[in-house]
């Protein structure tokens, strides 16, 4: 029992120690008054790469590519998917079962395989290089897995507040407004973070999308930056740094919600 | 007069249906349209030289991928990939890790998960910039720099041979979160009652978990084995940033060798050819996943 008991603790500690490996030359590096790309002791630290990246303005306006674009993708992906979510919910109708089944197919799609003839459609309809067909792409992708987290987080809210208000003579649609959608706003403004950072991390859709500089979101200019001929590391680390502390911190904050939405997902 | 009441009340019931019509128009244009366009694509010779002229080739796209040796290559890394990290690595570690979790004391539990957790949490640009410099052979990488001053031999860990292990480990890392959460709210979900009764029973903690709480977890286990295959079949950025699939094909998992053959080769019928393969892979591993959950 307690051979056991020690060598659970010594194995979890070991890999926690392994997990913190991968940081450690991002964290030494962007204190680092020298750039190198391998792991150096550096001989003082500093914060003046955080410095000289936050005064670049190739950097801070991929900044703000990546703020709008994670937006817009986050405010269409959550419009769209309220309504039925909503009726999925609430609703029994003849085709519910096999547009339930469409969405979850959607939702584990290996979307990466679709950016190549979207590609070629952008051209066509000459969306490609635009913000609004990285914001359109971006949002359509979120839609189907919105769907089910408020599909289920809704079946969670009682239907027996709607049917009250639908006695005194409101419309559905007036009762899935002023007061359903009151009651829903926690998990709404969850999905909202959650949306948000899905589309700050995503890097292959404005990789593929989008091709003028001042439109890259940060997660490209990171890429490129990264790619160049004479990087200087201890920036590329501070800017990865800046990038990936406010994705950890929200995604956190709403992993629990979108783990219960999607473990309750399968059995529909 | 009857019916015209009868059909207005209905019409008010059923307005709210109206709803999902832009939703659908949505998803269609932006979603269902690209999957039909890879379909229809994969069936010619278009090229990124000119892509409004082509012509319809057939089959001879799927029949040249499959003589070709490239794919052959990726289509045995990305199996294997699946296999190891997916399958083993996250599925199979992540359920013994998240057994070995749920036995320790309260804070110790919380801060392991929450390392674990981070690592999941990290964008994947990010995963591959710090994955290249901790594994990195020339210049000096932070587990070789630990290594030699230790008085060890430095490893070449993105060298043809050993990279592909290299990804995985990667993946694995970056996964393994994901399936610590599901099995955690799995075991939580086990009665009680019956890991006490193990314990009074006197069995060992080894035949406890693969005996009794592994089975329990069935349910987990399936949704955790479809979500992070489709998740590791789509993976792309991570690996992109790590090795860019080389060195000499040697972790080139389809997406990658899609967007090769598509920017690099210009030969975007053949990618559309890979990418369908890929969704038919998606497919085929997501029925075989859900018949098991039906047979329950």
């Amino acid at each position: 029992m307690k051979i056991t008991k020690i060598l659970t603790y010594t194995v979890l500690t070991l890999l926690a120690a392994i997990f913190i490996v991968p940081f450690i030359w991002l964290i030494v590096e962007s204190f680092s008054p020298v750039s190198d790309l391998g792991f150096v002791i550096p001989s003082h630290f500093t914060l003046a790469p955080f410095y000289k990246v936050l005064t670049n303005h190739e950097f801070i306006n991929s900044i703000y590519e990546g703020l709008i674009q994670s937006f817009g993708g986050t405010l269409i992906s959550v419009m769209f998917s309220i309504g039925p979510a909503y009726i999925f919910s609430r609703k029994k109708f003849k085709l519910r079962l096999y547009l339930l089944l469409s969405i979850l197919f959607l939702t584990g799609f290996p979307v990466f395989s679709l950016l190549i003839p979207e590609y070629i459609f952008y051209i066509k309809i000459s969306l490609y290089n635009t913000l609004i067909g990285d914001i359109l792409f971006l949002g359509v992708l979120n839609v189907p897995i919105d769907i089910w987290i408020l599909k289920n987080s809704f079946d969670q809210i009682p239907q027996s507040i709607e049917r009250a208000a639908f006695m005194d003579g409101a419309s559905s649609i007036k009762s899935l407004f002023y007061v359903f959608l009151p009651l829903a706003l926690p998990i709404v403004s969850v999905l909202i973070i959650l949306n948000f950072v899905v589309n700050w991390g995503n890097f292959y859709v404005p990789f593929i999308l989008l091709s003028s500089n001042h439109l890259l979101p940060i997660a490209v200019e990171i890429y490129s930056f990264f790619g160049t001929f004479n990087v200087r590391y201890n920036e590329l680390a501070a800017f990865s740094i800046i990038y990936t502390i406010p994705a950890i911190i929200l995604y956190m904050f709403s992993q629990k919600y979108m783990i219960k939405a999607l473990s309750g997902g399968i059995k529909g | 007069m009857q019916t015209a009441i009868n059909r207005k009340l209905n019409f008010k019931k059923n307005a709210i249906f109206l709803i999902l019509i832009p939703t659908f128009i949505y998803l269609i244009i932006f979603f269902i349209y690209p999957i039909y366009l890879s379909f229809k694509y994969s069936f010619t010779n278009i090229s990124l030289y000119d892509i409004s002229h082509y012509t319809y080739i057939g089959f001879s796209n799927y029949v040249d991928l499959f003589k070709s040796h490239g794919f052959q290559n990726s289509l045995y890394i990305t199996l294997l990939f699946l296999l190891v990290s997916a399958i083993f690595g996250q599925m199979f570690l992540g359920s013994i890790i998240a057994y070995l979790l749920t036995i320790t004391q309260k804070y110790f539990k919380l801060i392991v998960t929450t390392i674990i957790l981070i690592a999941w949490a990290t964008p994947q640009v990010t995963a591959g910039i710090m994955w290249y410099s901790t594994l990195s052979y020339i210049p000096t990488g932070t587990i070789n720099f630990f290594l030699s001053s230790f008085g060890f031999k430095s490893i070449n860990f993105l060298s043809t041979k050993t990279a592909i292990y290299s990804i995985m480990l990667a993946n694995i890392w970056i996964g393994l979160g994901f399936s610590i959460l599901i099995f955690l709210g799995g075991i939580q979900n086990i009665n009680p009652s019956i890991i006490k009764a193990s314990y009074m029973d006197g069995t060992k903690p080894f035949t406890r978990f693969f005996a009794i709480i592994f089975p329990l977890l069935k349910k987990s286990i399936i949704t955790d084995l479809l979500l992070i295959t489709l998740f590791t079949l789509g993976t792309f950025t991570l690996i992109y940033v790590l090795t860019a699939g080389g060195p000499a094909g040697s972790t080139n998992l389809l997406t990658i060798y899609q967007y090769h053959t598509a920017f690099s080769l210009f030969s975007l019928g053949f990618a559309n050819a890979i990418g369908v393969i890929i969704i038919l892979i998606a497919i085929v591993l997501s029925t075989i996943y859900l018949r098991f959950i039906k047979v329950e």
